[in-house]
């Protein structure tokens, strides 16, 4: 597909453009993966085959990761045009985390965000690695489900003190 | 005398109140037996009939009960049919005649509502071959299925396109020009159609623009 060089240009079929999004953002969750990079803009490198000379425009890109958004395995930082992929998404570390949690016998614990992604905890290993922001999600949505309470630290978010 | 016909008036009210609510349990209990026996039913003609015969008379359609989902029935198969006419014959002058078989596959689902396999769309359409040569499957030279209307002049140009996107891997205009004897406005009114439809994927970043036949990357998908 990413040697396809129709695949660089937004077909103008809309069901071929519901397609080549779908396409698009399983490219950039694999290319994430594949770097280890989680940050980017609609100018990113793997927007641009350079094998091919071909690159996806801003604007197309731009709507790859907005859709992104829209699914919740992304979300556009604040105060500018970079994007956060989610290496997994909130919802599902806020359920593993509810699991994980009562079979362990962690159901009123505090759990600090640094201790999470150290990889302090046994068997969080999705957790290892995950950045504050990711985190903060999962402290919401732990707080949406009522499971929850995000702990705070001079107005920052730090850790999550769970409430099952 | 006034005062018997109004009570004349609220017995027979009454009774039609009575009869309709009766009529709504007794489609409850119809639709009830369906979905539980539905597969018996199904199976032995003689109770599909009779449960057929029960629906007509209390005026459900015996087409539109779930039954007809536990398997194909005929039935379903003629509505599939009738689909599949409809779609082709709507989109002849859109489309020049010419579909992959998943493009009808999807639109045949949107219209039905409900999942049908390529398979049973294929199925359709042999079946309807027995009418006379309306609709003709074609595989191209490339391995894309392709539904075609047997009339449709433009047809036969989307089949040159798919026969020179399989030699060279893509077309341009200039492409259609040197090798078809094309003028650029036709080759150019053809492949703008082919794409609008979603046959061929637009690269617009060489001039003149490459048109490709998604054929070769759509097995990977």
């Amino acid at each position: 597909m990413y040697e396809f060089p129709p695949f660089f240009t937004r077909q103008p079929n809309e069901d071929t453009w519901r397609l080549q999004l779908k396409l698009w953002q399983d490219v950039v969750y694999k290319w994430c993966l594949a770097n280890n990079e989680w940050r980017l803009t609609p100018s990113a490198d793997v927007f641009t085959n350079k094998r091919i000379d071909r690159t996806l425009n801003i604007d197309a890109a731009t709507h790859v990761l907005t859709e992104m958004c829209r699914k919740g395995v992304a979300e556009k930082l604040e105060n500018n045009e970079t994007f956060l992929v989610y290496k997994h998404t909130p919802a599902d570390l806020a359920t593993e985390l509810r699991q994980w949690a009562r079979e362990t016998g962690h159901e009123t614990s505090v759990l600090t965000f640094y201790e999470l992604s150290e990889g302090e905890l046994p068997s969080l290993e999705k957790f290892i690695n995950a950045d504050d922001i990711t985190l903060k999600r999962v402290a919401e949505v732990l707080e949406r489900r009522k499971e929850g309470v995000a702990m705070k630290e001079e107005g920052e978010c730090v850790g999550i003190k769970i409430t099952l | 005398m006034q005062q018997y016909v109004a009570v004349g008036a609220e017995i027979s009210t009454e009774a039609s109140t009575a009869i309709a609510q009766q009529l709504v349990q007794l489609e409850k209990l119809v639709l009830k037996l369906e979905s539980k026996y539905g597969k018996q039913v199904l199976e032995d003609p003689s109770s599909r009939a009779a449960l057929a015969e029960i629906c007509l008379s209390l005026g459900i359609n015996p087409l539109h009960l779930s039954l007809e989902k536990h398997s194909r029935t005929p039935e379903f198969y003629a509505r599939l049919q009738v689909a599949v006419i409809n779609i082709s014959q709507g989109l002849s002058s859109q489309n020049s005649g010419c579909m992959s078989l998943k493009q009808l596959q999807h639109q045949v689902q949107t219209q039905l509502r409900e999942k049908v396999t390529i398979k049973e769309v294929t199925k359709a359409i042999t079946d309807l071959n027995v009418l006379g040569p309306g609709l003709r499957l074609e595989t191209l030279s490339n391995g894309l299925e392709v539904v075609r209307t047997v009339t449709g002049e433009l047809s036969s140009a989307q089949g040159e396109v798919y026969i020179a996107c399989d030699a060279l891997g893509y077309v341009s205009t200039e492409v259609l020009h040197d090798n078809l004897g094309w003028t650029m406005e036709h080759s150019q009114e053809v492949l703008d159609n082919m794409v609008s439809t979603g046959f061929l994927w637009i690269d617009d970043q060489v001039s003149p623009a490459h048109y490709w036949n998604p054929g070769i990357i759509e097995n990977q998908i």
